[in-house]
């Protein structure tokens, strides 16, 4: 048997994650038996579980245990694509925030509390934001500040606040801070005017001071006194906090694209049914969509019941892309936001801690619709370049190939000089017969475009 | 002797918060809680009495009006606070 001890599963000494040949465990270790025993006795696992907010498991042979230290061994329900709150657009951490305070508040109920409030504890399962650490729980012990109050407000109400009122792109931050976005980070960043926000000042202003008061003066936490209703009361206040930010993507990159692109309605439903017939062919059990805009072409495969996940670098186009999914329920579709030229990396302990796009594959199949002029004639990747990545991260590939007689590659070549000799059909099966074989080929009726099915060959 | 076993399943605020919780973070709770204890207390009566006056409308046979609480538990999008 083999086993392995998950990278982003070891602070916590309640338990961890690891695998026993290819199946994925939770441990539970006895300092944290009474803890995971009022979780099922008080009937908060059920709630949670019948609500579908926390993710399901089913208790597993004891002898599996990855230590000594073992009180039980859980298999908890897989979750097709781990993402991060880095990848998430506005709405999607808006509704984790919202999530993670609801059970909070069902825990309380219960008599039990957050004793962590990370953001990467929440993860998309058929289309609705799931925790998925089932030994985030603890028994409430009557008095006691809340310990998760600042982890929530660095990993959810200082990006969210940042994003709403500031700039979208500051979510990029939860990036760079791992453990959230520092409070004294945010409070500058947002200025005085945020301040008029009572739940703004109490959260992140107050909050940040009396961090900087506090910090050299250790406290017994048991000498704090906390009532339970003032815990409700600061669960309620966060969630009114969360519920006003508000973002709304306007005059973005994107947001227009399909009214200029090259095509008639005959020749965009011509495209649509021939990447549906390619999808078909291919057969795939995953399929990510990169540059996916609004993930017009993702749901076909989504309506296929394929799990898909849909990146683009735009977070106006992925939150229009999640509320749409969002509003139709569909339990499929994963949007993502990705910037391509520089894709998510290994980050965390010895970064390993939350894995590259890369290391979260391969997929089965991977789609590329009109993507491929923008990585090679606005970003200068080489085509053999964009060929040994996309080989790298799927088996199969659905992929574009836009000629720079099209009115949007000369748009790119507007403002630049053509320094793409090999950016040409000829070139580009070259390049892309390094590593992938062509299974079919279409040219889009009404359009200089070529459609392409290939399948890795190495 | 301490019976090592049984010291483990004693909860223990120490042993469970591995994560920093931060000095300031649990003042800042001692000190705004006390207000915002009154403010949620103030809702929820307001929500029960809001319930009360639903149920006694219902009771005369005209539309019942249910509580906000209710009527969020009720909505499918229960999590998306829009």
């Amino acid at each position: 048997m083999t086993e392995q001890a998950e990278p982003g599963s070891f602070r916590d000494p309640s338990g961890l994650l690891f695998t026993r040949d290819g199946i994925l465990y939770r441990q539970v270790n006895k300092s944290y038996a009474s803890h995971y025993d009022s979780l099922i006795d008080s009937g908060l696992y059920e709630n949670l579980i019948n609500a579908g907010k926390l993710v399901r498991h089913e208790e597993a042979d004891q002898n599996l245990q990855a230590s000594d230290s073992a009180y039980k061994i859980i298999r908890p329900e897989l979750i097709p694509f781990i993402s991060y709150p880095y990848e998430w657009c506005f709405s999607q951490l808006k509704d984790a925030a919202l999530l993670t305070l609801d059970i909070q508040n069902q825990a309380m109920e219960c008599g039990m509390t957050l004793k962590d409030c990370s953001a990467y504890n929440v993860q998309w399962l058929r289309g609705k934001p799931i925790l998925i650490d089932t030994l985030s729980f603890e028994t409430y012990e009557q008095g006691r500040p809340w310990a998760a109050y600042r982890q929530f407000c660095r990993h959810f109400l200082a990006p969210l606040a940042l994003m709403s009122r500031k700039d979208i792109r500051l979510g990029g931050l939860s990036k760079l801070h791992i453990d959230g976005v520092p409070l004294d980070l945010a409070d500058r960043l947002l200025g005085i005017r945020s301040r008029t926000s009572l739940s703004l000042y109490l959260h992140i202003h107050l909050h940040a001071k009396a961090q900087e008061k506090y910090e050299d003066k250790p406290v017994d936490p048991k000498t704090l006194k906390v009532s339970r209703m003032a815990l409700l009361g600061l669960v309620d206040s966060l969630t009114g906090s969360v519920k006003r930010l508000k973002w709304k993507p306007t005059g973005t990159e994107w947001a227009n694209y399909y009214s200029f692109t090259n095509y008639t309605d005959e020749t965009f439903e011509y495209k649509k049914a021939t990447v549906a017939q390619m999808l078909r062919a291919s057969k795939p059990k995953q399929v990510w969509d990169l540059g996916a805009n609004t993930g017009m072409f993702s749901r076909l495969a989504s309506k296929m019941g394929i799990p898909v996940v849909s990146f683009d670098v735009d977070p106006a186009a992925v939150e229009k892309n999640y509320l749409e999914m969002r509003e139709s329920t569909d339990k499929y579709l994963l949007p993502l936001v990705l910037d391509l030229t520089n894709p998510s990396g290994g980050v965390g302990w010895a970064n390993e801690e939350r894995m590259s796009v890369s290391d979260r594959g391969p997929t089965d199949t991977a789609m590329a619709l009109a993507l491929v002029h923008h990585l090679a004639i606005s970003n200068n990747v080489p085509l053999l370049k964009i060929a040994e990545f996309l080989a790298g991260i799927c088996e199969s590939l659905i992929i574009e190939f836009v000629p720079k007689e099209d009115s949007q590659v000369q748009r790119l070549l507007a403002s630049r000089e053509d320094v793409f000799p090999n950016y040409h059909q000829p070139g580009f099966e070259q390049s892309f017969a390094e590593y992938f074989v062509i299974e079919s080929r279409r040219e889009i009726k009404g359009s200089k475009r070529i459609l392409y099915h290939m399948r890795r060959v190495r | 002797m301490v019976d090592l076993d049984l010291a483990l399943l004693v909860p223990s605020f120490a042993l469970l918060a591995y994560i920093d919780p931060g000095t300031g973070g649990m003042m800042l709770q001692v000190i705004i809680g006390s207000a915002l204890a009154c403010l949620v207390a103030i809702k929820l009566y307001w929500r029960q009495l809001t319930g009360l006056i639903g149920r006694l409308i219902d009771r005369d046979g005209k539309a019942k009006i249910p509580p906000k609480q209710e009527r969020q538990h009720e909505s499918p999008r229960d999590n998306f606070g829009d």
